[in-house]
């Protein structure tokens, strides 16, 4: 997989929406180019900041409108609406933008906002060192059951 | 079948005439060739009558001597899901051991995990961490000598063995065979093996409730005659971090003094639940720390030993952590929290005899006030090459 065919797939792939194979290869691809892996991290950015941003309540007149225009409005009125209605669309969407590219560059800059990395400190470090001898283990006994042969600590 | 068959073989004995007191066939005339012939007729029948009575624990116990083999002398591919053993975690991963042993896996699922990968070669295991371009590295656990003998002795004295009737698990004609424990605390297992080569197919432990949870299950399997060279080599990157740990070292009084840790080893003598320490390593990674390995057959643990501060509180799976003055044991097994409790606390009640001399002897042995070896009881001897070689039972 090449870069471009990654990049379409990126959106999708941070959503967790790509089968299976298709996932390994958009990993396998950014194993190995760094300059999609900044592509992914903005993306991931990009969502959380999507997600975490406040959601807008309707207005109180909301539903009422909703039915009028499934049922069809006023031929008239549909007419006069149909300006405003595309006028701020457009604002919303230009809005959106603007905001995208102001805060991008935050985003780089700021550690905070990076891919989660695993926990840091003396209790990871033992973790590690527990889940690395368990994986010794497990794969000496397999019958014992034993735990999950992954290092869980750095997976999660 | 085979002695109807040669009592035919009987001549001028006349079957059907009524017997006078005593055994019709010694009134008739045999001759030579005959009574040869029902001789073996006898012994044939004999020894199928006592095959058809050999305990099925027997036979349970050598299938289940194959599955422990670590160089299991065929080659498999299979898809496996694991199964923690509080159910709040699963993995699914591909595995492919070569019939010497080297091994290679990769997990599917999940997709936090995917592409977990780690190959055994035989002299090292090498596991990639893909998400953080880092690759652990540590001897190979194929190294060590086999162990099976004497596992199976312990399973002897532990649990009681039956085999159930077979069934197909992946396609495979598999016998099921269930472990009951004599030790009340620990779960039943029920073990499911490959008929043929006695790999592990279905691995089932009993929960609070009695019923059977499966902790490890093959959802296909396939026993090629020949498996790639280049299966077990580990794919890398200029930018991969390597992480090389030093290889564990048998514990022993003459590297204890080397050491120089802050606590005194604990190996005790004796502990719950038939468990026996199996051996004690030292694991030289950031922190210096003993890893005893304790087993009671079928389960295998170990009790991780270091200083307080340097095994803080954290979330391990099916792990139990005890801290005793200077020391924390961390005990990471299979087994229910109560069974892992009763572990630490026969380990801390040796920290404690370690503060009296006189009570060492018969609570536990300290490595480095007394490295002899401990005698073995319920003659269950121990590998070898076991530095500590202990055992007992303190229900």
């Amino acid at each position: 997989m090449n870069c471009k065919q990654t990049q379409d797939r990126l959106s999708a792939y941070v959503d967790r929406e790509l089968s299976s194979p298709e996932m390994l290869q958009v990993r396998e691809h950014l194993f190995a180019c760094r300059q999609c892996q900044e592509e992914e991290l903005e993306y991931r950015c990009l969502k959380q900041l999507l997600v975490s941003g406040p959601t807008p309540e309707p207005t109180v007149d909301f539903e009422g409108r909703l039915v009028k225009s499934v049922l069809g409005p006023d031929p008239v009125l549909r007419a006069e609406r149909k300006r405003p209605a595309y006028l701020v669309a457009a604002f919303a969407a230009a809005a959106a933008m603007a905001a995208t590219l102001l805060i991008l560059p935050f985003v780089k800059g700021n550690p905070a906002m990076k891919r989660p990395m695993a926990n840091s400190g003396k209790s990871n470090d033992f973790a590690i060192e527990i889940n690395r001898d368990q994986i010794y283990e497990a794969s000496g006994d397999p019958l014992s059951g034993g735990h999950l042969s992954s290092p869980a600590v750095y997976g999660r | 079948m085979a002695a109807e068959r040669k009592v035919v073989a009987l001549e001028g004995c006349d079957l059907s005439a009524p017997l006078e007191g005593g055994w019709g066939v010694s009134k008739c005339r045999v001759s030579p060739m005959a009574k040869a012939l029902l001789l073996v007729a006898s012994l044939t029948t004999l020894c199928s009558a006592a095959t058809a009575k050999q305990p099925e624990s027997t036979k349970a116990r050598q299938l289940l001597s194959r599955s422990m083999e670590r160089v299991p002398g065929f080659n498999v591919v299979a898809v496996i899901l694991y199964r923690a053993l509080d159910g709040s975690d699963s993995e699914q991963a591909k595995i492919e051991i070569a019939k010497d042993g080297r091994m290679h896996r990769v997990v599917l699922q999940p997709l936090s995990r995917e592409g977990f990968e780690s190959v055994d070669d035989g002299k090292q295991l090498r596991t990639l961490v893909p998400d953080h371009k880092t690759i652990l590295v540590q001897e190979s656990p194929l190294l060590e000598q086999s162990d099976t003998v004497f596992r199976l002795s312990l399973i002897q004295q532990n649990y009681t063995l039956k085999l159930e009737p077979s069934l197909r698990i992946a396609g495979r004609e598999a016998m099921p065979i269930l472990a009951t424990p004599k030790h009340i605390e620990l779960a039943p297992r029920r073990i499911t093996v490959d008929a043929q080569t006695g790999f592990l197919l279905k691995l089932e432990v009993g929960n609070e409730s009695g019923r059977m949870e499966p902790r490890v299950e093959v959802k296909s399997v396939d026993f090629p005659s020949w498996l790639s060279a280049n299966v077990f080599q580990l794919r890398t990157l200029d930018d991969t971090r390597v992480i090389q740990f030093k290889p564990r070292q048998d514990l022993t009084q003459e590297n204890i003094a080397d050491l120089q840790l802050q606590f005194k080893p604990v190996v005790p003598k004796k502990l719950p639940n038939g468990f026996v320490v199996q051996h004690a390593q030292i694991n030289r990674g950031r922190f210096k720390s003993i890893a005893v390995r304790i087993t009671d057959g079928l389960v295998r643990g170990t009790v991780y030993e270091s200083l307080p501060s340097d095994a803080p509180e954290m979330e391990i799976e099916s792990a139990t952590r005890l801290c005793v003055g200077p020391v924390t044991f961390t005990v990471v097994m299979d087994a229910p929290e109560a069974v892992r409790r009763r572990i630490a606390q026969a380990f801390a009640k040796n920290v404690r005899a370690a503060e009296e001399p006189e009570a060492q002897v018969a609570s536990g042995m300290v490595p480095g006030t007394d490295a002899t070896p401990a005698s073995v009881v319920n003659n269950v001897a121990p590998p070898s090459h076991l530095t500590f070689q202990v055992g007992g039972n303190d229900n």
